[in-house]
């Protein structure tokens, strides 16, 4: 049985206040890093000024893990215990996943045109990211056509729990196998040779893991009602008010 | 010469090379239209064969307008979710409507029914 009315609407009203913080948060962070990336950070050397895609391109790939983490702890939290708020951040975190994964392949292929002279290459960085993407992919098109009954969502949420198994392997892919991808935040040499381009990557990477917690939020919130209403309009069929409904 | 480069600083020398600004000649009134020629001459071979620049636009865009274009996602799925809501919102008016219809009709019918059932 649904919660009673009152009790949703207080809810929504005690989160309110906190989302809007949030939201406000990360629009000043946005602004603030652009200004440090773009006016501030100096060119680099050698790269130049593409370089610069690198303070957006590594936070967007700390964004996809933060989907693909999000995805797999409610993956398993689901199978542990089915909820609707388990499975709502499970494909809430998978379609953040894929949209910051996209951004991360795409800001990385502009970048190695540059560099490499190519847009793409089976370097095994690449070609795992490409994979984990394909992998949270799939799951979205289970989610969409395969229905929403218990046995697909607990289907989709097994693809959550092994879709992550990739993870850790896009991680250390570039230290266990040859490839081209650089490393820079590494313990092994590497690193950001001046304050501002420190400073330019901290900023972006609040500002995105703040924009990432923005939307994690407002897709579970809006994946709760919907189903949520889906409930009540099943309510609704079986009193006999189907007239109007799907429509 | 001018030569056309991607690189910022280099560009800009070179900017600067070729116009090197108000000479005090022109500041006090020379015209001689000579005196500013410039020649443009695109540079063969050069290295930079993708400007660095349009790069880094094209990826910040790219990156907010997959972002926006997710937020567009969610607002149509959201109008969707508002045009459903219609519907329950109107089979429930609807079905109130035949509730009150429905208790309503014993107290109207009485009346009429009353003096039938004096005569």
């Amino acid at each position: 049985m649904s919660p009673p009315p009152t009790a949703r609407a207080s809810t929504a009203g005690r989160a309110t206040p906190y989302f809007i913080a949030l939201v406000a948060v990360s629009t000043l962070l946005v602004f603030a890093s652009l200004d440090v990336i773009f006016l501030r950070a100096p060119v680099e050397r050698t790269m130049g000024i593409v370089q610069k895609i690198f303070y957006f391109h590594v936070p967007s790939a700390v964004c996809m893990y933060v989907g693909a983490a999000a995805c797999f702890g409610g993956s398993v939290a689901y199978l542990v215990e089915p909820t609707e708020l388990r499975d709502a951040i499970g494909r809430a975190g998978a379609e953040l996943a894929v949209l910051f994964g996209v951004i991360v392949l795409g800001t990385g292929s502009l970048w190695a045109s540059k560099a490499w002279g190519t847009y793409w290459t089976w370097d095994p960085r690449l070609t795992t990211m490409l994979l984990s993407v394909l992998i949270y992919v799939a799951y979205l098109v289970l989610r969409a056509f395969a229905g929403d009954g218990e046995g697909e969502r607990k289907f989709a949420a097994a693809l959550g729990v092994i879709g992550a198994a990739n993870l850790p392997i896009i991680h250390f892919s570039v230290q266990k196998w040859a490839g081209q991808h650089p490393t820079v935040i590494t313990n092994k040499g590497g690193g950001l040779g001046h304050s501002d381009m420190k400073l330019a990557l901290a900023l972006s990477f609040a500002a995105m893991f703040s924009v990432v917690l923005a939307f994690l939020w407002v897709r579970v919130r809006g994946q709760l009602l919907e189903n949520r209403f889906a409930d009540l309009e099943e309510d609704a069929l079986d009193l006999g008010l189907g007239e109007g409904l799907n429509e | 010469m001018l030569s056309l480069s991607s690189s910022y600083g280099r560009a800009t020398s070179g900017l600067r090379d070729a116009f090197p600004g108000p000479s005090p000649a022109s500041s006090t009134g020379s015209t001689d239209v000579g005196d500013r020629s410039a020649a443009f001459q695109a540079v063969e071979g050069g290295t930079e064969h993708r400007s660095g620049e349009s790069l880094l636009v094209a990826a910040y865009a790219g990156l907010w307008a997959l972002m926006m274009a997710w937020v567009f996602i969610q607002w149509t799925k959201q109008t969707a979710f508002a045009r459903r809501l219609d519907g329950l919102e109107g089979a429930v008016n609807g079905a109130a409507a035949a509730a009150d219809s429905k208790s309503a009709k014993p107290a109207t019918a009485r009346p009429a029914e009353a003096p039938a059932a004096d005569a």
